[in-house]
């Protein structure tokens, strides 16, 4: 135990010089979606730039902070001046960014994003006092985009593995207590109080109990425990130990999917420091509690996961769900007691720990205590990770936080392919388990898709429907069979194939799947439809009775024309078009050929913004009369 | 405990789920995946239930009964929702068997002649009738479809032996997985795919022989639609009897039931209830003995060679004629060679009949050679199968269990997966290498060194050696066991190498168990002191045999040198051996009879069918020849069964060195003998599906073996050992281990000049 004091108080120190001394640092975050941004190739110039004005800074790799519409981000510190941020770095301007600020000392902060530390610099915001920061508590992701995920040291000395050592001085009874008190439910989506969880496993008597991380995340538009994994690894193996003292532990797995290669390897990375640094494996900072942690990389099938087809993966069976109870807190992996939370429940873990269940609930409401993460996507001006008090209302995260849709709002999903849409009358319904279940959507994971007026909802219901058909297990019988029919009715309902019972047959199926699917994949697939069809059930209508898509979007009931009036005839729309449905000779008003469009919408996008006139192809709907 | 379902009060002793609770209590739910031998599943969602204090719509099937529950199981809303389920099921499932407008009249009045039925596909159905999804249809009178179909349109599979695969009838119960890796512990079949794309079958596409299916069968008897169907029945219809026998194909003689259709054999089940009744029987009492008995060369009628050729005696004649044959032979100048397959009472006839009316002692069977009786009188000391089970530790050698010996396959399975140390040697891969600790495969050359090595190892105090794994599971386990495959017949020392295994139990205290593959061995050398077959070989050769008297035995492919040959057997005599004499007699299932079992317990089977042609009971043909022949037979009385027989040994011969794989010769080939033989016919010829799992006269080599020569299947090889070359087929199997060839002879005799034998391959090229 003095050891690791020690080893937090060289972490300090070096912390400290990192970041308060005089020497330059560079910071990029290198997280998923930097990478796809371009921060690799930054990097590579970052390098070269440093190499070529012989530039004394030190590059720290970091994760990402959240406001993914920014990356690739790229913070300097020089001497003298705090932790400054720059957005949307480029190949072609991050070198000018390097030279102008560090070489030429130029004061270019103007274009920074704002200052991290306490210390401001003339006139710059603070960088958490942007719009999308500033209503923010971030407490998971308190280090994520500060820190180097790949350095237990920065960790460490931002109060890292702390948790863990007041953890080993408590009873795990009194863990469980404080986790209780605090309040804290499963963020996986279900909302079950996870105190209650532990005590279940911690009760049951067995020689062996397992702990696994559910780290597979797999709902489209979703990324909070990627990026959790990918800015902050420590903090989920703290969590992990600290779940795993309190229930009598004895193995650990992190289940994640083989399409997360970066999370995995910084998993792996950190798993070989906490080893090194004596945090994990036997006799645990000298307490008598020994733990192993493994990562077991799914072929990413979306029922896995669910705890009971996760708990069948991990055994290297097919990943099929199974009829609860016995739940696997009672019986679970190998039969052994198990408890499976979510990645940002472990990762919070440690924070109850270090603050204490009375700071925990100053965050949320009563029986919603605590902060959530969310990924804030689709057709949203400032898109990226958010973290909020749980209560806090959709209006606030998708126009304080998100900043609004570019046009008018129409819907947003909550928890991904299994919640429900709501609509624009309850924005100000508050982000709690129950206020969600009342609406017709489920908290989840933390998905969050606003789609404006130009999304279909039928369209959306159809998308959603399939991937959850396309994600079946086939292991009941209205998982597997009924999705598959409200599959083929949304189809034809998009096609203007529609039949007029088709409504009311959509509802009974989608009632049935709900009521006897076997896991929370099958009972929650009809959400979508459901709260669709609760909200939005004029646009249905249109599409069966009238043929018609309000938001033009469902191909089958919409057309292409050419407004004679408009066009040039600047011929970019036939260069693109795939299959010449498009003629005619420059500088003359072009034909569209109805018959041989495939409705690819190639033209309408090139003559918004790249034709001499725009705006002349048109996209219309055909309405029956 | 007490419950209440439907308003019953239900008094329950011991732990149950709801739906047996239901069952045991005349209360109906409906249900497709639930199976007694099987874990509860909860797929198809038929079984839901409502029950106070829990929500929604649980399943009996999974939900285990606790004190005061008060289920319902017909509430309104419970028969729609099971209705619109089966809606659901009946969209994907063809149902034209159900849903047709003259369902009922149909099979009175034939109006949908069978070319019709096969366009639409209701009479097409193997399983129409016995259908549980029809059963389910009909009890939630369901008359119409209300959902568009979705036929699935997937490919039947028809390329496996002896059951076809149509997963467009699949309504994904699971059964057929689950027994599979359940109950039979093989592991071949599992879901595949997602959503609607979710099929049946072995990983990665690979056909079921590849996947090492035993074909047990245990997935066609569990399937509750037409799903699966077994290749040689589909077309019979369902079986109007289930009648209980014995199978008559190797010495464990498993209890089966015999299905029956107007008095002819159809099929063969595992005992226990049709649709339940699982897995317990290997692929030759499950498939091939149906095969066997209504297979259309079978002698129908007496025939006679006369001087113009044979001719369609009646029986009358062909006694005349035998009794002719007979009375001109001379005392002990006559042998009888019996197959070991006939039953107690017909070798007890036919042995009466040679001592009273032949006047020889020249009994034998062309399988009785000098190692088989060393290995049956090892195998005398044999305990039985019960005994095995409370075995601490097994090794199994040259057990070779994929098409064989299922219930001990399953034991060891069984009781391997229960983390008993189970250790292999032998040639092939089988169903039972996945659970051993330890598979060793021994070179040409290596068996008997091996076994000293252990040996050695055993005698020492503290075992240190290359192999210790053996060694130590043998030494160090209490009431350890050793099961002997009877394929250490055909290797060249197997006189020696039983000498060793019998010092190797001796000395680790293991009890043995050793199978062997003909029906009722133990039961004629329980009753007949057999002489060699050698014996009679060289007699004839010296000309001191006139009478060849062949029952179930053809022995030879052309007439030896003797005078007459009577030849009394329900198939056909080898083209040359011209016998002068053919009676045709009846087959298992046929007439009644008992067998002596591996565990020394008398088993019963019965006539269940009729017989073919004119042909009679072998106890008939020698009873009426007695009469004939004015000598009476005594009955049989299972105090004839000698407890103890007497066998001709010879002392262990000395060691015929067999080489090692050279640089020159670097395979070792290992020579199987088919012993799958029944009434002289040899099933990996005679049954096509049998013969695509055992091929005969095809050499088998592992996948990387074949690609370094660069063969494919079927292709021609040239085995040549350092004395001779013969010309083989070649086929590919994962289950053979690398460096071994593994050769199946249809003839029983030794090709090369050892077994095992070092040999080089190469390509054919003509």
């Amino acid at each position: 135990m003095n050891k690791f004091t020690t080893i937090q108080k060289q972490c300090s120190v070096d912390w400290d010089a990192l970041n308060n001394s005089g020497k330059t640092v560079i910071y990029l975050g290198m997280a998923s979606c930097g990478k796809a941004a371009g921060a690799d190739k930054v990097k590579a110039i970052i390098l070269d730039t440093i190499k070529k004005y012989k530039i004394e800074a030190e590059l720290v790799e970091v994760g990402c902070i959240g406001t993914c519409y920014l990356e690739p981000l790229m913070d300097i510190k020089t001497n003298g001046a705090p932790r400054i941020s720059f957005g949307n770095v480029t190949e072609k301007n991050a070198e000018t960014i390097i030279r102008k600020y560090i070489v030429e000392k130029e004061d270019i902060s103007k274009r920074s994003l704002g200052y991290f530390g306490p210390k401001g610099l003339n006139g710059l915001p603070g960088f958490f006092e942007q719009p999308m920061l500033k209503d923010q508590v971030r407490v998971v992701t308190k280090n994520c985009g500060i820190i180097d995920p790949g350095n237990i040291r920065h960790y460490i000395a931002n109060e890292g593995y702390a948790g863990l050592v007041k953890a080993l001085s408590k009873k795990p009874d009194e863990i469980i207590k404080e986790i209780t008190h605090a309040g804290i439910r499963g963020r996986g989506g279900a909302g079950f109080p996870t105190g209650i969880k532990w005590r279940t496993c911690r009760n049951t008597k067995s020689d062996e109990k397992y702990l696994i991380c559910n780290a597979d995340e797999g709902d489209p538009g979703a990324f909070m425990n990627r990026l959790l994994i990918e800015s902050d690894p420590h903090a989920l193996l703290e969590g992990m130990l600290i779940a795993a003292y309190t229930i009598g532990g004895t193995h650990g797995y992190i289940y994640t999917r083989a399409e997360y290669p970066l999370a995995i390897t910084r998993l792996q990375n950190a798993l070989d420091q906490v080893k090194e640094y004596g945090l994990m494996g036997k006799n645990i900072l000298g307490s008598g509690f020994s733990f192993e942690i493994k990562i077991k990389e799914g072929a990413g099938a979306f029922v896995c996961g669910e705890e009971t087809s996760l708990i069948h993966s991990i055994e290297g069976k097919r990943g099929m769900p199974r009829t609860r109870p016995p739940f696997p807190a009672v019986s679970g992996l190998n039969g052994k007691p198990t408890v499976i939370n979510n990645v940002e429940t472990l990762g919070t873990i440690p924070h109850i720990l270090r603050n204490g269940p009375e700071w925990y609930r100053q965050f949320g409401v009563e029986g919603n205590f605590g902060t959530k993460t969310f990924s804030l996507v689709g057709k949203i001006r400032r898109s990226g990770l958010i973290e909020v008090p749980l209560g806090t209302s959709l209006r606030k995260i998708i126009y304080d936080i998100g900043g609004g849709t570019q046009k008018p709002f129409k819907a947003v999903q909550t928890g991904g392919p299994s919640g429900g849409c709501i609509p624009k009358e309850l924005l100000d319904t508050p982000m709690t388990y129950e206020s969600l279940a009342k609406v017709g959507s489920i908290m989840g994971s933390g998905g969050l898709i606003v789609m404006d007026q130009d999304t279909c909802v039928v369209d959306l219901a159809r998308y959603f429907l399939d991937f959850i058909q396309k994600e079946s297990c086939g292991k009941c019988t209205p998982c597997r069979v009924g999705t598959r029919h409200i599959v083929e009715i949304l189809e034809k309902i998009c096609q203007g194939q529609a039949e007029p019972d088709f409504l009311d047959k959509l509802e009974s199926l989608s009632h049935l799947v709900k009521a006897t699917s076997l896991c929370g994949l099958g009972q929650t697939a009809p959400n979508p439809v459901l709260s669709t069809l609760r909200y939005f059930r004029q646009e249905y209508i249109q599409h069966v009775d009238e043929y018609y898509c309000p938001a033009l979007v469902c191909s089958s009931l919409i057309e292409y024309t050419v407004i004679k009036d408009k066009c040039t005839g600047c011929q970019r729309c036939v260069s693109v078009c795939p299959t010449g449905a498009i003629t005619g000779p420059r500088s003359e008003p072009h034909n569209l050929d109805i018959d041989k469009c495939i409705k690819c919408r190639a033209c309408y996008e090139i003559c918004r913004f790249d034709a001499i006139a725009g705006n002349a192809i048109v996209i219309s709907g055909r309405k029956r009369q | 405990m007490k419950i209440t379902i439907d308003n019953k009060k239900i008094k329950i002793d011991k732990p149950a789920t709801v739906l047996d609770v239901a069952a045991q209590n005349d209360i109906y739910i409906p249900s497709l995946c639930a199976h007694p031998e099987l874990v509860p599943y909860g797929g198809c969602r038929l079984c839901i239930v409502e029950i106070e204090g829990r929500r929604g719509y649980p399943t009996a099937c999974t939900t285990h009964v606790e004190d005061g529950m008060v289920v319902r199981t017909d509430t309104k809303i419970l028969k729609e929702m099971r209705t619109e389920l089966t809606q659901l099921i009946l969209s994907e499932h063809p149902s034209a068997c159900m849903m047709c407008d003259d369902v009922e009249g149909c099979s009175v009045f034939q109006g949908t002649i069978r070319k019709v039925g096969i366009t639409t596909g209701c009479r097409w159905c193997p399983k129409d009738k016995d259908c549980e999804f029809q059963r389910i249809v009909e009890s939630l009178g369901i008359h119409d479809l209300t959902l568009p179909g979705l036929y699935r349109d997937i490919p039947i599979e028809k390329y496996d032996p002896f059951f076809d695969r149509d997963y467009n009838l699949c309504i994904y119960c699971g059964r057929c997985v689950r027994i599979c890796n359940e109950y039979r512990k093989s592991s071949v079949l599992s879901l595949k795919q997602r959503g609607k794309f979710t099929t049946i079958g072995p990983a990665f596409e690979a056909t079921h022989i590849d996947a090492n299916c035993e074909f047990c069968g245990a997935c066609v008897s569990v399937c509750p639609t037409g799903a699966m169907s077994e290749k040689s029945r589909k077309w019979w219809g369902v079986p109007e009897k289930y009648e209980a026998s014995t199978c008559p194909l190797c010495s464990l003689n498993c209890d089966i039931q015999v299905l029956t259709l107007k008095d002819k054999i159809v099929g063969t089940l595992p005992p226990g209830v049709p649709h339940e009744a699982g897995g317990e029987l290997c692929v030759k009492g499950r498939f091939c003995l149906s095969e066997l008995v209504n297979r259309t060369t079978r002698i129908l009628e007496p025939q006679f060679k006369y001087k113009e050729g044979y001719g369609f005696v009646s029986w009358e004649v062909a006694n005349e004629k035998a009794v002719e044959i007979v009375k001109e032979v001379k005392p002990g100048r006559s042998a009888m060679l019996l197959s070991p397959s006939l039953n107690l009472e017909e070798i007890h006839f036919a042995k009466q009949f040679a001592e009273k009316a032949l006047h020889t002692e020249l009994i034998s069977s062309s399988c009785i050679n000098e190692n088989l009786l060393a290995y049956m009188e090892m195998a005398s000391h044999s305990v039985s199968l019960n005994d095995l089970k409370k075995a601490g530790c097994l090794l199994s050698i040259f057990l070779d269990g994929n098409y064989k010996y299922a219930p001990v396959t399953m034991l060891i399975k069984d009781l391997a997966s229960k983390v008993i140390p189970y250790c292999q040697i032998g040639w092939t891969k089988d169903t039972t290498t996945r659970f051993a600790t330890h598979f060793y495969v021994p070179k040409s050359g290596d068996v008997e060194g091996f076994l000293d090595k252990i040996l050695f190892n055993l005698k020492k105090e503290k075992a240190k050696t290359k192999q210790p794994i053996i060694t130590e599971t043998l030494a160090e386990t209490k009431n350890s066991a050793m099961i002997i495959g009877p394929e250490i017949m055909s290797l060249t020392n197997c006189i020696s190498i039983l000498d060793k295994l019998k010092q190797v139990a001796k000395q680790s205290h293991s009890m043995i168990y050793m199978p062997n593959p003909y029906g009722n061995l133990d039961g004629l050398l329980a009753l007949v002191d057999v002489v060699p077959f050698d014996e009679i070989r060289k007699k004839i050769d010296k000309k001191e045999i006139d009478l060849l008297y062949l029952v179930g035995d053809s022995a030879f492919k052309k007439n030896p040198g003797v005078m007459k040959i009577i030849y009394q057997n329900a198939f056909p005599a080898p083209e040359d051996l011209q016998p002068d004499l053919i009676l045709p007699t009846a087959l298992w299932g046929e007439s009644n009879g008992r067998y002596l079992n591996t565990d020394k317990k008398i088993k019963k089977s019965y006539s269940v069918g009729d017989r073919h042609g004119y042909s009679l009971p072998h106890r008939q043909v020698f009873l009426d020849l007695a009469k004939s022949l004015k000598v009476k037979l005594p009955k049989f009385s299972a105090k004839d069964l000698r407890k103890e027989f007497q066998l001709k040994l010879k002392p262990v011969p000395e060691k015929i060195k067999v080489p090692a794989p050279s640089k020159n010769y670097p395979f070792s080939l290992v020579q199987e003998n088919a012993q799958h033989v029944y009434s002289s016919l040899n099933l990996s010829t005679g049954i096509e599906g049998f013969g695509d799992l055992v091929k005969a006269d095809h050499i088998l080599l592992h996948p990387s073996d074949a690609r370094k020569q660069g063969f494919n299947n079927e292709e021609w090889a040239i085995l040549g050992s350092s004395k001779t070359e013969k010309k083989f087929r070649v086929l590919i199997r994962k289950n053979i281990p690398k460096g071994i060839v593994l050769l199946t002879s249809s003839n029983g005799q030794l090709e090369f000049e050892s077994n095992p034998c070092p040999v080089k391959i190469r390509r054919d090229h003509v």
